[in-house]
């Protein structure tokens, strides 16, 4: 049954891929491609969210952290270091991995709640520590620029150079790339949630006890998990600061991490594809009451509890839900109750 | 000497801030299990409370302190009510309140800022004035916050260790099943501690208030103190929560006195790391259990 | 005259799987009925269900005439049932006088409840000279004989004990049954879940056999004596 299972995810995620890969013969308006891009970035940060605090059973409230590193470490690297931005992308994804497996491995000695708070506690306080940095460590145009932007942070540094290369199409070159991080992504999660590794996820989420005597390792297995998501999580990062040339403070707000908490919420924690509902959900919701004037955190409010309150499964429970009550689900009875991945 | 008693002072008055709002968290994490993230919002309620309504009622400090703790009461009761109810018995409950109280976290900041702007306006209700100690000029601001957070931590210990209603608390948390068995109505007991706790960091939230000024994010960095304070003292222990509270307050006056004001948080954050690895439970904590 | 509590065609259970299939029990007052049957056959889900720990899928309970069926469980202490549960259930960072006090929570007389605490301190002198130190810091009878005091506190028309000599010395469960013995003296009903029949003849008044979530056999004190072949066939020969 885990091997059906991961064949039809694996065709999913293909079907997936396939339709992003030809969305631009169909769609060639630039604000609509842009906001594609943003849509794409955003699923990668809320699926691997999803991977981290839906299957591995981690609640990370340092995310966005990860996300951040991504986007910095092309700023820095491009910046003071003068490497190519193709060589960025993956230093700052490996960046945001050896971060995730410091804080993992102090972090996820201990449980529940205590990590959430801890893991809040440290993206705080390095968020504290750059915007309040005002050494400078280079002058750049007259102005100064402290090693990590300080308050403002970084922008309008090198990006994927499609400019020249493709003129009046270079988003096509910029949707690209994003669209091979996000089809990157989107096979590895669902090799990880329904291969070898996720049956230990579910054997620890299910029964923490009875897995160790297994010698299933809880903390080896979610410190493995937390460097996947925060591998996959730093390459959204930094192919959004390649996009928008972007990297500050801003990235890991509060109200950044409860805009993607929204999307891993509203889809439905635990599921396979409910982020990326969640993350179209959300972004057209917040995109409908911006015309309503700046409700956007009300929104964002709103949707955490409603969701939370009334439909804890979030979207994708909902669907299974339609699917099963329809007759059209294709794994009928038992079985579809006994897993946990709604649609 | 001049140095050690102005570290001193200010150690005392950040921890008296902590403590208020750091033992509220623990009393509502040792009896319902749950993680309140909206707790920075409850103080941040407490203070605007005080600020717009002492102008109708007088300006005088008790006055304004009994506002602020009824606005943070009211908020604690109605976040129970309208939203924590309903999930106490489901599965996931710990996950789910978290997130739940951080979604009203940003509504109700949302809220604040929309009916009184990003403007930080200073609050009225406080002391003004100051004493000389051995040479070092002291307001009588930080006195009074020091006095106060004695003063309501104190009955809060009493409460709890003293009374019928403390005793009651105290069973509830240690094992819900049996306190119903006793014939305690557990959801009332809840809807207590949330108002309670709600009152405390409604304290806390004028107190900072008079130090800062007031904005809608005011409660942000209290409430990261505090979620440091409640696990480093074990998630639940009240009595330790208070305590580690003028710990770090000291240490982070020190740190910032040593090595600059923006190094302060990450000094202790660093610290409770290493606490952490040491004794992963907590420095004083078992399990979840409102502790004493 | 109505029973304290009468139970018709219980039906609940954890989640999806319904434990009890329609279990019908009858208590009568200053009686001691026994409950009996092999383990996880819903024994303490009847007690679970009669307290309101448990909510009921459908059947009726009543206590005095009065339905309860919907009443949340601390109502029901109010009206007089009292469930000591398995394993105790003590306040573990309570003292053991708290913890009887915490039994008397809804008697508003303070100097009734003192009288029943010093009467309980009789029953039990071992936790007259354990009341100041904390319950997690007793031995294994002790607790029992807390939850059992703890219970008595209440002064309830019902007592539900759920096996009060588990894993207990022959010296402790005694003085325990002695203790109940005193209880419905004061024309208490109770209801004493045992796996093991043989505590139980001689001090229940009516049997009552459970097997998968139903009552397979009842009968006096008297029958259960006549009928031992068919404990035998549901117990494996005790």
């Amino acid at each position: 049954m885990g091997n059906n299972n991961l064949r039809r995810h694996l065709l999913v995620a293909a079907l997936i891929a396939l339709a992003f890969a030809v969305l631009p013969l169909f769609v060639t308006e630039r604000y609509f491609l842009g906001e594609v891009i943003i849509f794409l970035i955003w699923s990668i940060v809320a699926a691997n969210w999803n991977l981290l605090m839906g299957h591995a059973g981690v609640f990370s409230l340092a995310q966005m952290l990860f996300f951040a590193t991504g986007a910095y470490g092309v700023a820095v690297a491009t910046q003071f270091a003068g490497l190519s931005i193709w060589l960025a992308i993956p230093v700052a994804a490996l960046a945001a991995t050896l971060l995730a497996l410091i804080i993992g491995a102090a972090c996820l000695r201990l449980s529940g709640a205590y990590v959430a708070l801890l893991t809040y506690a440290i993206a705080e306080m390095i968020h504290i520590l750059i915007v309040t940095d005002t050494a400078c460590f280079r002058q750049v145009g007259g102005s100064c620029l402290q090693l990590f932007g300080g308050a403002r942070g970084f922008s309008r540094f090198e990006d994927f150079g499609f400019r020249p290369l493709l003129k009046a199409d270079w988003i096509l070159g910029n949707y690209y790339v994003v669209w091979a991080v996000f089809a990157f992504t989107i096979f590895a999660l669902v090799v990880v949630i329904h291969g070898r590794l996720g049956l230990g996820f579910r054997a620890i989420r299910d029964n923490v006890g009875y897995a160790g005597s297994r010698g299933i390792n809880r903390r080896k297995i979610q410190l493995i998990a937390f460097g996947i998501s925060a591998f996959l999580t730093g390459l959204a990062g930094a192919v959004y600061a390649g996009h928008f040339r972007f990297a500050g403070p801003s990235l890991f707000e509060f109200s950044s991490l409860m805009f993607v908490l929204a999307m891993v919420i509203v889809g439905g924690l635990g599921s396979t594809w409910g982020p990326l509902i969640g993350a179209a959900a959300i972004m057209t919701v917040v995109e409908i009451t911006k015309e309503l004037g700046d409700a956007r955190a009300i929104v964002l409010g709103l949707a955490l509890i409603l969701f939370v309150l009334f439909l804890p499964k979030g979207l994708a429970g909902s669907l299974e839900r339609l699917q099963r009550a329809t007759g059209l689900s294709r794994k009928p009875g038992p079985e579809a109750s006994t897993s946990k991945d709604p649609a | 000497m001049d140095i050690l008693i102005q570290i001193l002072v200010t150690g005392l008055t950040l921890g008296a801030m902590y403590a208020l709002a750091s033992v509220g968290l623990a009393l509502i994490f040792g009896t319902l299990g749950m993680f309140n993230m909206a707790h920075g919002l409850f103080m941040t309620i407490g203070a605007y409370a005080a600020f717009s309504l002492s102008g109708y009622l007088g300006l005088v400090l008790p006055v304004g302190l009994l506002i602020a703790m009824a606005a943070g009461a009211l908020i604690g009761v109605l976040t129970h009510l309208l939203i924590v109810r309903f999930m106490l018995t489901g599965p996931n409950f710990e996950t789910n309140v978290m997130v739940a109280t951080a979604g009203l976290a940003i509504l109700l900041q949302d809220v604040l800022l929309k009916i009184f702007g990003a403007y930080p306006f200073t609050q009225p209700v406080k002391v003004e004035g100051t004493i000389r100690l051995a040479g070092v000029a002291i307001t009588l601001q930080s006195v009074v916050i020091v006095a106060v957070a004695l003063v309501l931590i104190s009955a809060i210990a009493f409460l709890l260790l003293r009374t019928r209603f403390g005793m009651t608390i105290r069973a509830t948390a240690m094992n819900r099943e049996a306190a119903e068995l006793m014939g305690v109505r557990t959801t009332r007991v809840y809807l207590q501690v949330m108002g309670l706790a709600g009152a405390l960091a409604g304290a806390a939230g004028l107190m900072i208030s008079s130090l800062t000024t007031l904005s809608p994010q005011m409660g942000g960095d209290p409430l990261l103190k505090a979620f440091v304070i409640c696990v480093v003292a074990g998630l639940g222990n009240v009595w330790g929560a208070g305590i580690c509270a003028f710990a770090l307050g000291l240490l982070e006056a020190t740190v910032q006195f040593e090595f600059g004001v923006r190094f302060g948080f990450p000094v202790m954050l660093l610290l409770v790391i290493l606490v952490l690895v040491w004794r992963p439970q907590g420095l004083f904590g078992r399990e979840r259990v409102v502790r004493l | 005259m109505t029973a304290p509590l009468l139970a018709r065609d219980l039906v609940s259970g954890y989640h999806a799987r319904p434990v009890l299939q329609g279990v019908s029990v009858e208590l009568v007052a200053g009686r001691i009925a026994g409950l009996i049957g092999p383990n996880g056959h819903g024994k303490t889900t009847l007690l679970r269900t009669l307290s309101g720990s448990i909510p009921l899928r459908s059947g009726k309970i009543e206590m005095n005439g009065e339905d309860v069926s919907r009443v949340p469980v601390c109502d029901r202490v109010g009206r007089g049932l009292v469930h000591i549960p398995q394993g105790d259930q003590l306040f573990g960072d309570l003292s053991v006088e708290e913890n009887l006090r915490m039994g008397a929570y809804l008697r508003d007389d303070q100097k009734a409840v003192r009288q029943t605490l010093d009467e309980v301190f009789t029953i039990f002198p071992r936790l007259a000279e354990r009341r100041r130190q904390t319950a997690s810091s007793l031995s294994g009878g002790e607790r029992r004989m807390a939850g059992i005091g703890r219970g008595l506190m209440a002064e309830g028309r019902v007592l539900m004990v759920d096996e009060p000599s588990l894993g207990l010395a022959p010296l402790v469960i005694e003085q325990i049954y002695e203790a109940l013995r005193q209880a419905v003296q004061s024309d208490r009903a109770i209801l004493v879940v045992e796996e093991n029949p043989s505590r139980l003849l001689g001090v229940a008044d009516a049997i009552y056999l459970m097997d998968a979530g139903r009552i397979v056999w009842s009968g006096s004190a008297a029958e259960t004596v006549n009928s031992s072949d068919i404990l035998a066939t549901y117990l494996g020969g005790h």
